[in-house]
């Protein structure tokens, strides 16, 4: 059986980072590739779609091309056929409000979108020119040569302090990076089945996809639509993934119907994009008995994921903090300091600011924005990843929480979630705590799920674990704590409930 | 049986979306109402069971097309009280 293994990847890893999708095409053309809507399609199906749309994205010639996308075939398709043409694709989420989409397009100067069927929204923005290209059936092959020179891979948008998404714009060289580690660490085959639930626009999706391609395995998605959560378990269970890549909130949603979850048949369970709670993920490895657990960090500006902790209960028992799984130790290329607020590199595990150097870490934020996020340091630049974390003996990285997750309360330092593993130790409950201010004090709001209980009776109960200078002085009661679109715990709109 | 679930889902429902205008049918599904997304239908199912003191499994609550589906599952369970 062919592979793809190191070589292929310092030899192809220049301009394009779909060579292991069009190897696979070449060895295996009749393997499914990708399974959307309910429907099945091969390599070669795939390939005859990606391949109709790169011809004609050669009649523009540009090297940043927005992707007008949704969870449908034609998307899968238009990432490809981007990538195939050498240049960097821009994910529009359909989901995103128009002018969010308006915004990103001026921030990269966008002046060709691909869509399935032509945008109205983008009919009065000058200079942009919206294509929808047929897709072909004609079952051909074309040279797949890519026509433009575009170090990026992709530029994903995350939400930026100032209210005005922040552009990402990545490397193929950190995405290949990244690639590399998955094929020298895991024995990924072509009969392996990829869970792909992720938004395109979030950037674990590159995961999801192209590390499956890469491996000449399939990936599965879920369709959108209210019965989404329900339906990433059903089908786990139909298709019988074996690598299940999901973020922590899902698991958190879900874990009610564990008693009804039995997949032997998954062989990686791969989590990332949020704090991963040791309970959690004791009760989720019954529903997996054979998969290995790994949970990965990496924000964004750092490509996908660039830590990796292989979880194992006993382990985890062990090197937990505030019943928060480590997220372990860096990805090869990449290394790590822990600054305090002075900009002081920390040693013996102290406490501090996670920054990052390396391979995978991105240049600057498109249009050079937010230059202080970024030091140099020993010849080496590092980002600072707005992340609490600290260094075991064990020699790995433990995550604490946002940065701003840290304050002091009448002279005390209070970690959030310090005090959240004190509501899921007494009660057994999900919750977020944030902090509120109010003139010059800080104040700690716990929004925690489940019917509401007393406040004395509350507080006096978690008294027993946690010191009176933690216990907060705001209770709100949620049926479920709200996430965004990429299934993380949605702060703002916590923010917004204070607010209101 | 069936119409006294249905009226007292519509309570739910109004409650779980904070919209007291919702009427719902048998045969109302997530794009007749606004905000019914992934998470609102994990908490409404919440709601559910808690108002109507049952428990789905995690396949009775995957084969929930409508609100009749619902109305079906929920009459089951009270009756085999």
């Amino acid at each position: 059986m062919a592979s793809i293994n190191k070589s292929f990847f310092i030899q192809n890893n220049e301009q394009t980072i779909c060579s292991g999708f069009l190897f696979w095409y070449k060895q295996t053309p009749a393997s499914i590739a990708l399974y959307v809507e309910g429907k099945s399609y091969t390599y070669n199906e795939l390939y005859i779609a990606a391949s109709s749309i790169y011809t004609e994205l050669k009649n523009y010639g540009k090297a940043e091309v927005g992707v007008y996308c949704s969870n449908n075939f034609f998307s899968y398709a238009s990432i490809l056929a981007v990538s195939m043409s050498g240049a960097c694709y821009v994910p529009l989420n359909a989901k995103f409000p128009e002018k969010k989409i308006k915004d990103i397009i001026s921030d990269c100067n966008l002046e060709l979108v691909i869509s399935e069927t032509p945008l109205q929204q983008l009919s009065l923005v000058q200079r942009i020119k919206n294509v929808s290209p047929e897709i072909s059936n004609e079952d051909k092959e074309i040279e797949i040569i890519p026509f433009v020179y575009q170090s990026l891979a992709y530029i994903l948008y995350t939400s930026g302090s100032t209210g005005l998404p922040k552009g990402v714009p990545v490397k193929k060289n950190s995405v290949n990076s990244f690639f590399k580690f998955f094929i020298e660490k895991y024995d990924f085959i072509p009969a392996d089945k990829f869970l792909q639930a992720y938004e395109l626009s979030f950037d674990v999706s590159v995961f999801s996809m192209f590390c499956a391609w890469n491996a000449g395995a399939s990936v599965y998605t879920v369709n959108d639509g209210a019965n989404k959560f329900l339906d990433i378990f059903k089908a786990i269970q139909k298709h019988k993934i074996t690598v299940c890549s999901m973020v922590p909130g899902i698991l958190a949603v879900m874990s009610k119907y564990f008693k009804d979850f039995d997949f032997p048949f998954v062989r990686y369970s791969f989590f990332s994009g949020d704090a991963l709670y040791q309970s959690l993920a004791k009760k989720w490895k019954q529903c997996i008995p054979t998969a290995h657990l790994h949970n990965f960090y990496g924000p964004t500006e750092t490509t996908i994921v660039c830590t990796r902790y292989k979880w194992e209960e006993d382990k985890g028992e062990k090197e937990s903090v505030n019943d928060i799984v480590p997220i372990g130790k860096p990805f090869p290329g990449m290394e790590y300091v822990i600054i305090n607020e002075k900009g002081i590199i920390l040693t013996n595990g102290e406490t501090g600011e996670l920054c990052f150097a390396g391979i995978q870490v991105i240049d600057t934020y498109c249009n050079g924005t937010s230059p202080e996020s970024f030091f140099m340091h020993s010849g080496k630049r590092f980002y600072k990843t707005g992340d609490w974390a600290k260094v075991n003996e064990q020699g790995n990285l433990i995550f604490l929480g946002r940065k701003d997750s840290q304050v002091k309360i009448n002279g005390y330092r209070v970690e959030l979630a310090e005090v959240e593993n004190g509501i899921r130790i007494v009660f057994a409950r999900q919750s977020k705590v944030i902090i509120e201010r109010v003139g010059d004090w800080n104040h700690l709001v716990a929004f925690v799920e489940g019917e509401i209980i007393k406040r004395e009776e509350f507080l006096f109960q978690l008294k027993a674990v946690i010191p009176d200078h933690m216990l907060p002085s705001k209770l709100i009661f949620v049926v479920k704590l709200p996430l965004t679109m990429n299934n993380k715990i949605d702060v703002q709109k916590l923010r917004s409930i204070i607010n209101a | 049986m069936h119409k006294n679930i249905q009226s007292e889902l519509q309570s739910v429902f109004r409650k779980a979306f904070e919209n007291n205008s919702i009427v719902i049918s048998g045969q109302t599904t997530a794009n007749d109402i606004y905000g019914w997304d992934s998470l609102t239908h994990m908490t409404l199912i919440n709601d559910i069971e808690q108002h109507f003191k049952v428990e789905f499994s995690f396949n009775e609550v995957s084969s929930f097309n409508c609100v009749d589906d619902m109305i079906k599952c929920i009459a089951e369970k009270k009756l085999k009280r």
